[in-house]
């Protein structure tokens, strides 16, 4: 097992435990580049290392792809090294090769992020291969160049009329991952000419992946602008959560948006944030919410961040009616209960109410609440009354998928007190 | 002269019932097949994988309003842990995570997009460090970071599920165990690596029903109800409002109701009840679905 986490480079940047060195602060010896999660994938990505055209290619055994002793994980890791570290000889007589749909696409992708200036030629012949699959490699490979020659003809490639949707939305997803200079500007210029709904939300979420300080225009005046339909308002709203492109204030005058579509769509950005702490922003909203499905997605928002009180929350839960807006609230006061002790008094009220309550809508409500409400329960694994209730609806629920759900959330438990 | 006219519209009236009486009006129970649009629900799904030292276990939730896919009850463990790659500190840690993704469906793609994993509080875990005079106990005490997906797709034609993990970083806090009072922390980077591929359960992709019960006003106004089910969640009954057009014999029924399930269609149908078009089409769990 040490070889396997070898052989993936785990790269430490500062040595542990300043214990170990108590004179020296670790972060003076060893300078460490600490990821900020806020940022976009776009600025992630490694930077471009050029290779000069005549530089030799590194020699990999390509014979070791079709060998049936190594399982596929270690072939795909092949392919896409012979893809970065090789050359076009080596590009050629791999993909001429007999090899799975997995490996020649990965391979193919990977040769974007060789840094070799033949790279982009050899990827643009494969625009046109017979196999959907690959021309989809070849576009998220050209993307991954970086250059801004390779973009600007992805552009086009996805202007083109009856060009398959997969392949379209392929481009759109690829550019907002690129490096390449031009790519905001060219998912812009796509965006008004996108007739298709599903090349819509992929252009969205590919702008969303920019850097915000070039697309913040365009979502301030989309989202402001009253003609925007208000699925595409919350999409967008979605989308930019999803990324991390944007902070928690964002998100604040959408919340009060008049449209119950934009309501949702800042509760479900907000959900996903990884930083900051939306939860009680979350909680206000909740309290004044009263379309019913914006209060879904609020709710749905409060199960994953939580809102800071959980009384709060709970009064909201036993106000509740409905079997599923009842148990997504529960969830959410299972969420708020993050960080507090066993015998804190809302985790006890939890144990004493929720549990028993969370149980019997499991065993007796649908398929989809039993789900969710093992999902609540699951939150709170470790306290025993939870664990009564999840044994409860393992035994005596009727649908297997809902009592699996709860016998693995038991196990989850199992597990983790085996760790140390 | 007024009466004129409207005595003229009148035989122009019964003219125009009598050319379209071919088109039988819909009245009673219909069920349009649907056979053919295929909505991925990822309720239940279960992703088990090891990415270098570190297994993931994620329990894909699907959300009921919105192409959200988040998470329940699911964790990573970390066995040999080699976080310098020297083999100077070697850890094991269990942690919950959550996974979040949004779900977009393009043709026989399901893409998931802006895929993490992140690490919540509360990771335990132990494990040795060695600075060439032995191994010394460690404790860890916490872990935070995330995974991110740089793709994970579902190819529904193939039945599959891949991605690939994008290069990131976990810091890990701890302290020896011979001096707990210290605690420290290091970054572990990780490269990029592939996540599957995976069968992606057929069960997971599931196609509509929709039973309509319907009547036509003879001014070809079509009102009535449907019983909508797709995959385990419950039927849900819409209002069905719609207009019969008496040129083509199609009716344009337009499917909603403001219930929490967030479900609208648009279905054209013929006179036996069948699909009419290509412009049909159906939101549901997120998704919009033009068939």
């Amino acid at each position: 097992m040490r070889a396997v986490a070898k052989a993936v480079s785990l790269l430490a940047t500062a040595l542990l435990l300043s214990c170990s060195r108590p004179a020296t602060s670790p972060q003076a010896e060893h300078p460490k580049k600490r990821i900020a999660f806020s940022e976009s994938p776009a600025d992630f990505l490694p930077q471009e290392e050029a290779i000069a055209p005549g530089a030799k290619p590194q020699a990999l055994d390509a014979n070791r792809l079709t060998d049936p002793a190594l399982s596929m994980k270690v072939r795909l890791r092949l392919a896409r090294e012979i893809g970065e570290k090789g050359g076009l000889e080596q590009w050629r007589n791999a993909l001429g090769t007999m090899l799975p749909k997995a490996l020649r696409e990965a391979l193919l992708e990977s040769i974007g992020n060789s840094g070799r200036a033949e790279a982009s030629g050899f990827l643009q012949n494969y625009l046109s291969d017979s196999e959907q699959g690959m021309r989809r490699a070849a576009v998220r490979g050209l993307a991954a160049t970086g250059r801004a020659e390779d973009a600007q003809l992805l552009g086009q490639w996805m202007g083109q009329p009856g060009l398959a949707i997969e392949e379209s939305t392929e481009v759109a997803l690829a550019l907002g991952g690129s490096r390449a200079s031009n790519a905001t500007s060219l998912l812009l210029q796509a965006y008004p000419k996108a007739e298709r709904d599903e090349l819509i939300q992929c252009l969205l979420l590919g702008l969303a992946q920019r850097p915000f300080a070039q697309t913040q225009a365009f979502f301030q005046g989309m989202l402001g602008n009253p003609a925007t339909e208000p699925d595409r308002k919350k999409e967008a709203l979605m989308a930019l959560g999803q990324f991390d492109s944007v902070k928690e204030d964002f998100f604040s005058p959408y919340l009060r948006s008049a449209d119950p579509e934009i309501r949702s769509g800042a509760y479900l950005g907000l959900m996903v944030l990884s930083e900051g702490n939306p939860g009680p922003k979350l909680l206000v909203a909740l309290q004044g919410e009263t379309d019913p499905q914006a209060r879904i997605s609020a709710l749905e928002a409060l199960g994953t961040q939580p809102s800071g009180d959980p009384w709060a929350m709970n009064r909201i839960a036993l106000s509740e009616k409905e079997p599923m807006t009842r148990i997504l609230a529960a969830k959410a006061v299972a969420r708020s209960l993050q960080g507090r002790e066993a015998t804190d008094a809302a985790v006890v009220e939890f144990g004493r109410v929720w549990a028993p309550e969370l149980s019997r809508l499991a065993i007796e409500g649908s398929n989809q609440e039993g789900l969710q409400a093992v999902s609540a329960l699951a939150i709170r694994k470790k306290s025993p009354e939870v664990r009564n209730a999840l044994a409860r609806i393992a035994a005596q629920c009727q649908d297997t998928k809902v009592q699996a759900a709860a016998q693995k959330a038991l196990q989850g438990k199992n597990r983790a007190s085996t760790a140390p | 002269m007024k009466k004129t006219v409207i005595r003229l519209l009148s035989v122009a009236a019964i003219s125009s019932n009598s050319l379209f009486a071919q088109f039988a009006q819909l009245d009673g129970d219909y069920t349009p097949d649907l056979a053919d649009v295929s909505i991925p629900i990822f309720d239940g799904v279960n992703l088990f994988d090891d990415v270098s030292a570190i297994s993931f276990d994620l329990n894909l939730v699907q959300s009921l309003v919105s192409p959200k896919i988040t998470s329940t009850d699911s964790t990573i463990s970390a066995l040999d842990f080699d976080v310098f790659g020297d083999e100077t500190l070697i850890i094991g840690f269990d942690a919950d995570v959550t996974f979040s993704s949004t779900a977009t469906l393009a043709g026989s793609l399901v893409r998931l997009v802006g895929a993490k994993v992140t690490i919540l509080r509360g990771a335990t875990g132990t494990g040795t460090l060695d600075q060439g005079e032995g191994p010394i106990d460690v404790t860890v005490t916490g872990v935070t970071g995330s995974f991110s997906f740089r793709t994970l797709t579902v190819d529904l034609e193939a039945g599959e599920i891949q991605g690939i993990i994008a290069p990131g970083a976990l810091r890990i806090s701890g302290y020896q165990d011979e001096n707990p009072g210290q605690n420290g922390t290091v970054t572990a980077r990780y490269t990029q690596e592939d996540f599957g591929p995976y069968e992606f359960p057929a069960d997971n992709i599931q196609s509509p029903e929709c039973v309509l019960s319907l009547t036509t006003t003879p001014k070809g106004t079509v009102s009535g109800s449907a019983e909508f089910t797709v995959g385990d969640f419950d039927p849900i009954t819409l209002d069905v409002k719609g207009r019969w057009n008496a040129k083509t014999g199609v009716s344009t029924l337009t499917l909603s109701k403001k219930t929490v399930k967030g479900v609208t269609a648009t279905l054209n149908l013929d006179e036996n009840g069948d699909l009419f078009g290509t412009k049909n089409s159906l939101s549901v769990l997120g998704y919009k679905l033009k068939f």
